[in-house]
């Protein structure tokens, strides 16, 4: 018996921190991660992706394209990023996010009728974009303090070595009740999103591919494709060009939005 | 001809138990698909898939939604109080819980799993991409997807698999898929809220919190915007109403969700609080209860009322037990069919196995009278000679019903095309049953000792009304066939006050609660009837353009001065007009269109809310909510007309097409089907009856004088509907059908009677000799067969619906008037020809 109670104590100091430390062999946890991936691929000096949306409805086939380019940068530890339709009835139709003090973000949109941007709502953030699948958070405009993350064992897709991580909104009133993500060691780019609503169901999944290195810390995934289960909805994005280089600063502010941008 | 053909089927008595023992076999195979049967109301599922009507509300409603909400009104003397608000509050979430549930119990039953593993078969499926039927058939039939992705153990899975051959995946993805699209109520409706020279989107009640501060906040919001009034929230502040989109087409499910509802606005509502359900899916699922209550307590009754009539015309056990044995035979086989083909049962063939049993009865009537009256035979003989006499009567008589049944065929309203085919089969099976098997018992017992006197010997009323008949016709055949013309000139007189209705809520009786709900909430709030006007561009471009905005705003005050019953017209243009003005800092004025169809596609792109009811996210198509106060489906039709016509010319000069869809459009063609199917069903009866007539008697001239009372009782009946207000709808059409094919069948037995007595005569003919002698030979077993018909079909003066208590009225009067025009009008048609030298043999 007391062989039994020994083997029990061995066992609870030294092979279950061994089966977690099999989980987070690294030590981050979650949140940590989270971190990561929101300080991962950026550039002081720019980042300019153009690329081209297809919005396709899934049941009948019928797509539609639009050019788009995709800028970031980071000063001072906070990030700005701003999405633009470059063409189509969307021209100039522009999103800006940038990082406050103390980890909030603010967003606005430009429409060119309206004239001056408009500020989005911390609720509508989960909102979608216009018209496209991504919603505001997506395009970065998620805040990582509203959410709780938990870290689950490692998986492996293929080659790549992935955290998994599993975040729950900490806003009762949230369209989702969890999201689980897949994100590449390498690149700290989330390889696979699933969003899941109320009832556990799967409604929305953000699958990054195609992932290449543009400079020595900045990895791009040149296919984006968000796919809305419930309204049988995708929107693809395909980067045709990224390069990290100096971009105008004038693009992230708010009161420019209406301003031609050179890479248009 | 039918008399040879009979003769040669004789054969078969010679081994009376092979046709029980076949009988009995095709009745245990018919059995289980009475348990395969479904009930459907769905007026949607009662109209022609390729019908225009039904393509557009199919398409309309993967763009826009399915707007046939579930309306739960709850009411108060005020509703604006924390104890109204917490009721809503849980009210909404316990139906959003629905979700969580359903699908797993659902699942479970389409799969016959436990409750358990539908809880572990949805989670597996939860976790996966499924976006259509064709995701839940290629994983829920591939064993090692559901072990390799969705970790089920093995043997699970091999049950799964099992449980998915032949499945109908359409059906397992709804019964998977959450049955609640969406719950608007006073507390998560969207409302537009300006700040500056901004909009923001925000529900009703701040942060869903309820307190005093918050629930003024909202009574502000709701008094600030015209959408609320009326549709969340009456207009005396009493009721307020949470508005349920459901998302799934099953019939099962869209029950399964009222009875939730049921149980969920019962639990925890206070004593003062009053809540009311109403909409179409309630509607549908009352008439799927009050079916099943039909179907349990009227066929027992009819299966009563029928022997009682039997068992008063013979007085025997006989009489009684055999003709009822073949009915209930009868009624298997022909609902067991109906379930293998997959036909639902539907108000109109709920009506099926009292009308099998009624028109049955009277072949079995003919059968057994004439089985008790011939008297000295072996029983074998007395068969066959029953069978080339009577028989012929009862063969024509059927295929006549037949005939006027499968004229049906032609209506597209499908609940009247499969009750005109399965009754036409029912009839067929009742006339095999009634010539073979009904027999075949007969020659298995000893006969019964049964002392059946002659026809003229039987005395009692009937006798003396047969010769008061007699002498009417011998001494006043022309009053009358006066009174007769007469009959029919004001009859079409009432033809011309005629309604058509088919709306599934005036099937209710008055004092249904069903109906007084809908009445309610009709009374508390705008309405429960809504058509749709769906304004679609022909070029891609966006509709909402400001002369396409200008001219709906225009049509929407027009149509509601022109029908006062047309509540409101709800919309893209009510958003874009409360954007526009919280764009411009809130000032009434400003609550006006937007100039430019770019500003509306951008306000649109700021409205973080959900408006896909209302519009295409490429902006080329809006949908508006024609409400209505419930008002009949004709008064449907007229402002379906003038919407048409109003947006006719605008349509075609501005490229984009103009649709009225919704559940109204749908009654709407469900009434013209019907009228039309009703003009097609009575000319292709006449036809086919009068060809199986002529080809019977090869007289033209005795064939029209047999159809003449059937033609007088016909517009006796639509003349009667006229004049008393009873509408035309799906059940009261059947009534030319039942007249033509089955009153038919008195004057087939009176004028082969007839033949018989003229040709027995031999050179001697004596009209009026003859016309005595049927009276007084047939007039009796027509008079059982009318008694036995109209106590069958009075019956349904029982039922729940108006309509079946209409229809059932309304036949056994015909049934009394084709069969008095057989006793009374043939003759006086007769000796009237007679005077003129006619004697039509």
């Amino acid at each position: 018996m007391k062989k039994k109670i020994f083997a029990f104590a061995l066992s609870v100091l030294f092979v279950l921190p061994a089966v977690r430390l099999s989980a987070a062999d690294d030590g981050l946890t979650g949140l940590q991660i989270a971190d990561k991936i929101e300080a991962s691929n950026v550039s002081s000096k720019g980042l300019v992706t153009k690329a081209v949306l297809e919005l396709k409805n899934i049941a009948s086939q019928d797509a539609e394209k639009r050019g788009c380019i995709m800028e970031s940068v980071s000063e001072n530890g906070l990030k700005k990023a701003a999405f633009r339709f470059t063409d189509s009835s969307y021209r100039g139709t522009t999103f800006l996010t940038l990082d406050k003090d103390g980890g909030d973000k603010i967003t606005y949109i430009y429409l060119a009728s309206v004239g001056s941007p408009r500020q989005i709502e911390a609720s509508d953030r989960e909102n979608n974009f216009v018209d496209t699948d991504f919603s505001n958070e997506d395009l970065g405009g998620s805040n990582t303090a509203d959410y709780t993350y938990t870290r689950l064992a490692d998986k492996k897709i293929g080659d790549m070595d992935c955290y998994f991580l599993e975040k729950a909104p900490k806003n009762k009133s949230s369209k989702y009740s969890k999201y689980q993500m897949l994100v590449d060691k390498t690149s700290f780019i989330p390889v696979m999103v699933k969003a899941f609503d109320k009832t556990g169901r799967l409604v929305k999944t953000i699958k990054m591919d195609n992932i290449k290195k543009v400079s020595d810390s900045i990895y791009v995934p040149y296919g984006i494709t968000v796919v809305d289960v419930d309204k049988k909805h995708s929107s693809v994005i395909t980067v045709t060009q990224a390069a990290e280089k100096q971009v105008n600063k004038g693009n992230f502010n708010k009161n420019k939005m209406d301003m031609k941008w050179p890479e248009e | 001809m039918i008399e040879k053909l009979l003769e040669k089927t004789l054969e078969i008595f010679k081994k009376p138990w092979m046709v029980i023992a076949a009988a009995v076999i095709i009745t245990l195979a018919f059995i289980p698909g009475i348990f395969m049967l479904q009930i459907d109301n769905d007026i949607h599922n009662m109209l022609p898939k390729d019908n225009i009507v039904v393509k557009n509300y199919d398409r309309f409603e993967d763009i826009f939604g399915n707007k046939n909400l579930i309306f739960v009104a709850v009411e108060s003397d005020n509703i604006y109080k924390e104890e109204v608000f917490n009721y809503v509050k849980n009210l909404q979430n316990a139906v959003l819980d629905i979700n969580k549930t359903m699908p797993a119990e659902n699942i479970a039953k389409k799969l016959r799993l436990t409750a358990g593993e539908g809880r572990e078969l949805v989670n597996a499926l939860n976790e996966q991409v499924i976006m259509g039927p064709d995701d839940v058939k290629a994983l829920l039939t591939n064993k090692e997807r559901l072990t390799g992705e969705a970790f089920l153990d093995a043997k699970f899975a091999d049950k799964i698999v099992s449980a998915c051959r032949g499945a109908n995946f359409t059906n397992i993805y709804d019964a998977y898929h959450p049955p609640v699209k969406k719950v608007d109520s006073i507390i998560t409706s969207d409302f537009i809220k300006g700040t500056g020279n901004k909009f923001s989107v925000m529900k009703l009640l701040d942060d869903g919190v309820i307190n005093p501060k918050n629930i003024g906040e909202v009574k502000k919001r709701v008094d600030s915007w015209d959408m609320y009034k009326g549709l969340l929230v009456s207009r005396d502040n009493t009721s307020t109403s949470l508005l349920i989109q459901l998302s799934s087409k099953d019939v099962d499910t869209r029950s399964a969700v009222y009875r939730e509802l049921k149980k969920i606005t019962a639990a925890g509502k206070p004593a003062d609080i009053k809540v009311s359900i109403a909409g179409e899916p309630v509607i549908s699922y009352f008439m799927t209860e009050s079916i099943l209550h039909d179907i349990s307590f009227l066929m027992p009754l009819v299966l009563i009322t029928v022997s009682l009539v039997l068992f008063l015309s013979f007085k025997n056990f006989q009489g009684v037990f055999y003709p009822m044995t073949g009915l209930a035979v009868c009624v298997v086989w022909t609902y067991g069919l109906m379930g293998y083909c997959g036909i639902p049962v539907n108000i109109v063939s709920s009506i099926l196995p009292v009308v099998l049993t009624a028109l049955g009865s009277a072949y079995g009537i003919h059968f057994m009278n004439n089985y008790f009256l011939i008297h000295g035979a072996g029983k074998l003989d007395s068969i066959k000679k029953n069978i080339t006499t009577v028989g012929v009567g009862i063969f024509t008589g059927a295929l006549t019903a037949m005939a006027g049944f499968l004229a049906l065929l032609s209506t597209k309203f499908m609940p009247l095309r499969n009750f005109g085919l399965f009754t036409g089969i029912g009839i067929f099976f009742a006339l095999v049953i009634v010539m073979y098997l009904l027999p075949s018992m007969l020659l298995e017992i000893k006969r019964p000792k049964v002392n059946f006197p002659d026809e003229e010997e039987q005395g009692g009323i009937i006798l003396k009304f047969l010769k008061w008949f007699n002498h009417m016709v011998q001494y006043n055949y022309n009053m009358l066939l006066v009174i007769s013309l007469i009959i029919c000139v004001v009859s079409v007189a009432g033809i011309s006050m005629l309604k058509v209705e088919m709306n599934n809520a005036e099937f209710f009786k008055k004092n249904a609660p069903v109906r007084m709900d809908d009445d309610r909430m009709n009374r508390i709030f705008d309405g429960t009837q809504e058509m749709d006007l769906v304004i679609e561009s022909k070029d891609g471009s966006s509709v909402l353009r400001p002369e396409i905005l200008a001219k709906v705003d225009s049509y929407k005050k027009d149509v509601m001065e022109k029908f006062p019953r047309v509540k409101r017209v709800m919309g893209i243009n009510d958003y874009l007009k409360k954007m526009n003005q919280e764009m411009s800092g809130g000032k009434e004025e400003d609550y006006i269109l937007p100039e430019s169809a770019r500003k509306a596609d951008d306000y649109l792109m700021l409205y973080s809310g959900a408006l896909d009811n209302f519009v295409t996210p490429k902006h080329d198509g809006a949908s508006y909510d024609i409400v209505i106060n419930r008002t009949n489906t004709m008064s449907l039709e007229k402002i379906q007309k003038y919407t048409e016509e109003y947006f006719r010319d605008f349509a075609g000069q501005n490229n984009i097409k103009i649709s009225v869809s919704g559940t109204g459009a749908m009654y709407i063609l469900a009434n013209n089907l019907i009228v039309h199917g009703e003009i097609e069903d009575i000319i292709i009866s006449f036809i086919a009856v009068f060809i199986i007539m002529m080809l019977d008697f090869r007289s033209t001239g005795l064939t029209i004088v047999a159809l003449w009372p059937i033609f007088v009782a016909l517009l006796m009946d639509f003349g009667f509907m006229g004049i008393v207000g009873i509408p035309l709808n799906a059940a009261t059409a059947i009534v030319a059908s039942l007249a033509i094919g089955t009153g038919i069948d008195y004057s087939i037995h009176f004028i082969v009677k007839y033949r018989q007595e003229m040709a027995a005569m031999g050179d001697k003919k004596d009209v009026g000799e003859a016309i005595y002698r049927t009276i007084m030979h047939r007039g009796r077993s027509i008079m059982y067969n009318v008694l036995a018909v109209m106590a069958g079909f009075f019956v349904l003066l029982f039922s729940n619906f108006v309509p079946l208590v209409q229809f059932g009225g309304l036949v056994g009067f015909t049934m009394l008037t084709t069969g008095a025009g057989a006793v009374i009008m043939i003759p006086a048609t007769l000796k009237y020809l007679e005077k003129g030298g006619k004697t039509l043999l």
